[in-house]
């Protein structure tokens, strides 16, 4: 190991985890794992040697904030990157076998020797969330950490996440599987609401239910939903935006369990269509939800966990500013199937002259012209993305009509030509056509 | 086979009900060096001989307040196995993934078959890792006469 004894203790704080500990990745020993400290700090602990001459363990125990643990589960940066992060503080934490903390020092990167650092393509390994049916979402920012936030904001994140629980057992109920949401009191001292979704398993329900296939369900829905769309790049996305994609099809899966556990005619099975239509339902309830938090002046942040058991949570999502920014940068939260459907009794496939069309551009280079925007339909609030292509003449387009919609999230009306492909929609416009 | 370590201390239990014998498909564990050693192969309970008295007897009273399903977790040692090749991938799959965030961390991965009278496994999935299966070792187990198949660097 290298020498790393210029602070040395035999306990310290600020570095040991005392709650929420949830291991990510272990083999004999714990590897990947994160909890927080007294202070209520987050903290990952990631293994560096195994000294089996000296009976020891090395970790790496890192203070981060709980946008970078977020980060960093959700696959979005590396360990390697955080541990260069000049917001995170190290330690190096010497352990014995069966767990017992034998020293603590600080550290700094540089004291790191370079073999001793991840390697750069350190992502998170991919761990599996325990199946759970309670769920619980805290607030975290500005009033919330001073024990206080507006009535009105936190309503209303409450309500649209119930809304969003509903949403998530939607093609379960559809199928007959009849459930009670329960929301449970606010922990004291904390912005924390719990909730449980109740299988009635008896009689009311047209074929038996097994509760653990139901929870793996809906918390791999929710997974889904939160963490793998939003994160997504953009060509899992294309295939993401697919009824038939693996994802879709996945969550097929999970509903098929239900079914399939309870020896129950599997001819109820929805569609692919039906689900991509459930998904992008769900998502749209998110999108509100991390709204609200944008909108919100009490607190910056709503943190989802489930809760497999008490005193256990495994962590979902956390919403965000930057949560509702990624989710408007993927296409997931508009579908193939909402798109044909509300098109299909809108506008004409092709166009063959310049319409005008209501837009809110998402996405935009102004060297290139292409992006991408929500075109509504007629005077409605539905939209579906597209493909923006605007032909410029000559220069940039900077501070055009493109740039103000994305910048202030305004609709435009616009005036370009319509095109379709077999998977893409795009919004063709010659530059000076705005009306 | 004789297991008097695993039924030493007055334990409550029996560790080996279920258990098989298996000398035929390969398994695999993680280890620190390129050949295996004795340390490769101690359990829970063993690496407990490393701390102080007061730690040692602190940690024992927690096991077996805890149930047979604790304690015959921590006597037993963790590997892999590798029924079909296909196996093999996904096992090696994960095991990189988490090897890039821990590049010092038991960097060699040996495959091997067990010999006759080594010990005893059990079918023990989790979560993550589906193969993976408990072996308790018999009084007469040696590692360094395990039949290795390979060793590789990760």
């Amino acid at each position: 190991m290298f020498s790393f004894d210029k602070y040395r203790f035999s306990s310290s704080t600020l570095f040991e985890i005392v709650g929420n500990y949830h291991l990510l990745v272990a083999d004999d020993n714990p590897m990947i794992y994160h909890g927080t400290n007294k202070y209520g700090a987050s903290i990952l602990g990631v293994v560096i040697e195994d000294d089996d001459d000296a009976n020891v363990l090395y970790y790496f125990h890192l203070l981060l904030t709980t946008k970078q643990l977020y980060e960093y589960l959700e696959r979005r940066t590396t360990l390697y990157r955080i541990l260069h992060d000049k917001q995170t503080t190290i330690a190096v934490v010497m352990k014995d076998y069966l767990e017992g903390i034998l020293e603590i020092s600080p550290i700094s990167i540089s004291d790191i020797p370079e073999d001793y650092l991840p390697f750069e393509n350190s992502l998170c390994p991919r761990y599996t969330i325990q199946p759970s049916l309670s769920f619980a979402m805290s607030l975290h920012g500005n009033e919330a950490d001073s024990h206080k936030v507006d009535t009105y904001e936190v309503n209303e994140v409450e309500k649209n996440f119930n809304e969003g629980l509903h949403s998530a057992m939607a093609p379960l109920k559809k199928m007959g599987v009849i459930y009670k949401l329960y929301q449970q009191p606010a922990m004291a001292g904390s912005f924390r609401t719990n909730f449980s979704i109740e299988l009635n398993i008896e009689s009311d329900n047209l074929f038996p239910i097994n509760s653990g296939v139901v929870s793996e369900y809906v918390t791999k829905y929710l997974s889904f939903i939160l963490r793998e769309l939003p994160t997504a790049e953009e060509e899992e996305l294309e295939q993401k935006y697919e009824s038939h994609s693996a994802h879709v099809q996945e969550v097929k899966s999970l509903i098929a369990n239900v079914y399939s556990a309870a020896e129950s005619d599997r001819n109820y099975l929805p569609s692919d269509e039906v689900i991509s239509q459930s998904i992008a339902n769900t998502a749209r309830i998110f999108e509100s939800v991390s709204e609200a938090v944008r909108n919100s002046h009490s607190f910056s942040s709503l943190e989802i966990v489930s809760v497999p058991k008490e005193n256990s949570e495994n962590k979902i999502g956390l919403i965000d500013e930057e949560f509702h920014e990624r989710l408007l940068a993927s296409k997931m939260i508009y579908t193939l199937a909402d798109f044909d459907m509300a098109i299909s009794a809108t506008v004409e496939p092709d166009d063959t002259e310049p319409k005008e069309y209501r837009i809110r551009v998402i996405q935009f280079n102004t060297e290139t012209g292409n992006g991408r925007a929500d075109l509504y339909f007629g005077d409605s609030e539905d939209a579906a993305r597209i493909i923006l292509h605007v032909r410029k003449f000559h220069g940039s387009l900077d501070h055009t009509q493109y740039t103000y919609s994305m910048d202030d999230k305004k609709v435009i009306t616009v005036k370009g030509m319509l095109s379709r492909s077999s998977s893409t929609t795009t919004l063709t416009i010659d530059h000076e056509s705005i009306l | 086979m004789d297991f008097s370590k695993i039924f030493e201390d007055d334990l409550p239990c029996d560790c080996l009900d279920k258990c098989f014998e298996d000398c035929s498909t390969v398994y695999m564990r993680k280890l620190n060096r390129d050949s295996v050693v004795l340390k490769d192969f101690e359990s829970k309970w063993e690496k407990n001989q490393y701390r102080s008295e007061e730690e040692r007897n602190a940690w024992e009273r927690e096991i077996r307040a805890q149930g047979c399903k604790r304690i015959c977790g921590a006597k037993g040692v963790s590997v892999s196995k590798l029924a079909d090749p296909a196996h093999e991938n996904i096992i090696m799959e994960n095991i990189r993934e988490a090897f890039t965030n821990t590049r010092r961390y038991r960097p060699n991965v040996a495959f091997f078959k067990f010999k006759q009278g080594d010990g005893l496994l059990l079918d023990k999935p989790s979560n993550a890792i589906k193969y993976h299966h408990d072996f308790y070792k018999s009084d007469t187990f040696d590692c360094t006469q395990l039949e290795i198949v390979k060793v590789i660097p990760l």
